[in-house]
């Protein structure tokens, strides 16, 4: 049974260099500087998006822009949903969402059959929810995802856009692009998926300054965020 | 195992139709029922008891009449208050019904855990309290003092003092009620109307801090019928509880054939208004709820009340068998699958966040069992590193082939596959 009194987030310098400590115990080829040259941030809601802003998460399905997603709704207090992209392709599970800390009650996923009700779906649920992350539909007019920042500015409410193309420029308060992907855990026919790293680069006016590189520790559970600095090996590798 | 059992999930509506017939019968006797929930109906019989000459002779009429229609008798109690009342129901046998002369010596005898809250139960026998007597003889003030209202409310009902809704002053119950130029013929429309009425009742109420603990609910058919049937619960309803009432009891209806023509008008007159609904929880925003609320019946008109939905955890091996869906403000079936039972052959966790419904095939090339690579569309990939299989025999009493389930390591991320006669499939996506 999941935990879900678990809360992810709050994590300290100590719990990176507990982990540190473990992947340099493996044989894993990690290029890690010291522990104390980490500069770990909480990556909260308050860093790259606030009421009214738009949180852009970029990237094809398996980069973990999903799981990104999810944790920035863990740390809103209050209602939340997600809404999916009007496809029966691939369904959101919602019990990452219950390893991430949300509990059942406060999440609502919403389905819709075509792009102009994922869309209205989206305007109204700003409306009321604490927070909103919409998964975006292959092929939506930019003009529908420009009146939909609009209207999270004008309600002040905060909205995810989970797209697998690059969003239009100037919507986002914030993007994130996912870059690689790391997995640890599995072998040969053996062993399981443990954890993973992440590489993103965050761009736009919630980063101060140019592109901004990150990196993401997760195992469903805690999820951390190492700006500049995470050994991840180079995009297009992974290890097991 | 028991490969011919066969689980049934509990429907409320469908127990509230076949539940329906005993409530006319009973009404036929008696003039009011307020029914609880499906199987459990409460009806004052003063009235009735002035007509027909004593409690024996309503009693026989009502046991005759369910008799009649159930083939199998009722279960009835007569007591002062709806509490004994219910427990002396329970207490009587179909051929044997208990009459209670006096609740308090009947109520005394009761365990403890009829207050129906488990942890006050146990704290009270851990206490030494076992029965509804010897909590009644202890002094009210120090209850209400240590356990607080649940505490008083324990200490009422165990000192026969029922209904004791503290009412709310208001100038009157404010009534909802919408009328349909075209007469709605389809349960969900129904479900969706009701639903949009009770946040907008409940809206009202609130702001006074009010909540009913019973209503009428009150259905005109397209041909004049005009049908009414009274829900009672032992606590405020909730928006979401009225709804389901509503929705219940016009299934009811419907199963009966008792709406001809569709449904021209509906009426909800909550009774019984307490001031129970100013209590909130800490650190609950009422209006946040109530915003959010709202929002999602709207959203529901836009994409339908299927396309709003919530998740609950229950038990299972694989990623999709894990989540128990339902619409968004009906009430939650209960979990088909324990979650806390161990589940051999689970995939561990992490969960992957895309679980496709249903799984697409995959085609991955195999050496020697060993997976080599996938292919993505148009290319193919090679895989990195993999885990498993874990064997999930399936019901095979029921057909189902067994499956090996593998976790694969990709340049583009990882997926949980499962093989099956020979082909694999996307069980998802760690995204």
């Amino acid at each position: 049974m999941f935990d879900y009194t678990r809360t992810p987030y709050r994590r300290t310098s100590l719990v990176i260099a507990e982990r540190v400590a473990v992947d340099l115990q493996s044989d894993e080829p990690l290029a890690l500087v010291s522990v104390e040259s980490f500069s770990v941030e909480s990556f909260s809601v308050e860093n790259l998006w606030g009421p009214g802003q738009l949180l852009g998460l970029v990237g094809p399905p398996g980069l973990g822009m999903t799981r990104v997603a999810v944790t920035q709704l863990a740390a809103i207090p209050g209602p939340l949903s997600w809404v999916e992209p009007p496809t029966r392709a691939s369904w959101f599970s919602p019990a990452i969402g219950w390893e991430s800390g949300i509990e059942p009650d406060r999440l609502v996923v919403v389905r819709s059959s075509d792009i102009a009700g994922w869309a209205e779906a989206t305007a109204t649920l700003m409306d009321g929810m604490a927070a909103v992350c919409a998964d975006v539909p292959a092929r939506v007019p930019e003009a529908m995802l420009r009146r939909l920042a609009a209207r999270a500015r004008a309600r002040r409410a905060r909205l995810v856009l989970r797209s697998r193309d690059p969003l239009p420029t100037g919507i986002a308060h914030t993007v994130i692009t996912g870059e690689a992907v790391e997995w640890v855990g599995t072998g040969q026919g053996r062993g399981r998926l443990l954890h993973r790293r992440l590489v993103a680069t965050a761009h736009g006016k919630g980063v101060k300054g140019p592109a901004l590189e990150l990196g993401f520790e997760d195992d469903g559970t805690n999820f951390v965020c190492v700006v500049s600095g995470l050994g991840a090996t180079a995009p297009g590798r992974a290890t097991g | 195992m028991c490969p011919e059992v066969v689980t049934l999930v509990d429907d409320q509506a469908a127990s509230a139709a076949a539940f329906e017939p005993v409530a006319c019968v009973i009404e036929d006797v008696v003039a009011t029922v307020e029914v609880v929930h499906p199987g459990l109906a409460l009806a004052p019989i003063a009235g009735a008891v002035s007509y027909y000459g004593s409690e024996a002779d309503v009693v026989q009429r009502v046991h005759e009449a369910v008799k009649e229609v159930t083939g199998g008798g009722a279960h009835v109690g007569v007591a002062r208050g709806p509490f004994a009342a219910r427990h002396a129901a329970q207490n009587a046998t179909p051929d044997a019904p208990l009459l209670v002369d006096n609740d308090a010596d009947f109520l005394a005898l009761l365990d403890i855990e009829v207050v129906g809250h488990e942890d006050l139960a146990a704290t009270f026998r851990w206490l030494g309290v076992a029965t509804l007597g010897e909590l009644a003889r202890l002094p009210r003030a120090a209850i209400a003092s240590r356990f607080g209202t649940v505490g008083l409310v324990a200490h009422q009902l165990a000192s026969g003092e029922d209904r004791n809704i503290r009412p709310s002053h208001l100038e009157g119950p404010p009534i909802a009620e919408e009328k349909f130029e075209d007469p709605i013929t389809h349960l969900e429309q129904v479900g969706f109307v009701a639903r949009s009425m009770m946040a907008t009742l409940k809206v009202v109420l609130a702001s006074e801090g009010a909540s009913p603990h019973a209503v009428d609910i009150e259905a005109e058919a397209a041909d004049g019928t005009i049908r009414n049937r009274t829900w009672r619960s032992p606590h405020p309803f909730t928006a979401d509880e009225l709804t389901e009432r509503i929705r219940w009891q016009l299934h009811a209806w419907v199963a009966k054939g008792g709406i001809p023509g569709g449904l021209v008008r509906l009426r909800v007159t909550p009774h019984e208004v307490s001031d129970r609904g100013r209590q909130l929880a800490l650190g609950h925003d009422a209006t946040q709820q109530d915003e959010a609320h709202r929002a999602l019946l709207r959203t529901q008109a836009v994409v339908g009340v299927d396309g709003v939905v919530v998740a609950r955890p229950q038990g299972g091996r694989d990623p999709a068998e894990r989540v128990s869906w339902s619409r968004w403000g009906e009430q939650a079936q209960e979990p088909q699958r324990d979650p806390a039972a161990p589940w051999p052959g689970a995939i561990p966790r992490p969960a992957p966040a895309l679980v496709p419904d249903p799984p697409p095939q995959l085609e991955v090339e195999w050496d020697e069992g060993t997976p080599v690579r996938i292919r993505l569309r148009s290319r193919w990939v090679p895989v990195l590193s993999w885990a498993g299989p874990w064997r999930k025999t399936g019901k095979w009493w029921e057909g189902d082939e067994p499956a090996d389930r593998y976790q694969l390591v990709t340049s583009t991320g990882a997926l949980l596959i499962a093989t099956k006669q020979g082909r694999a499939y996307v069980l998802g996506i760690y995204d």
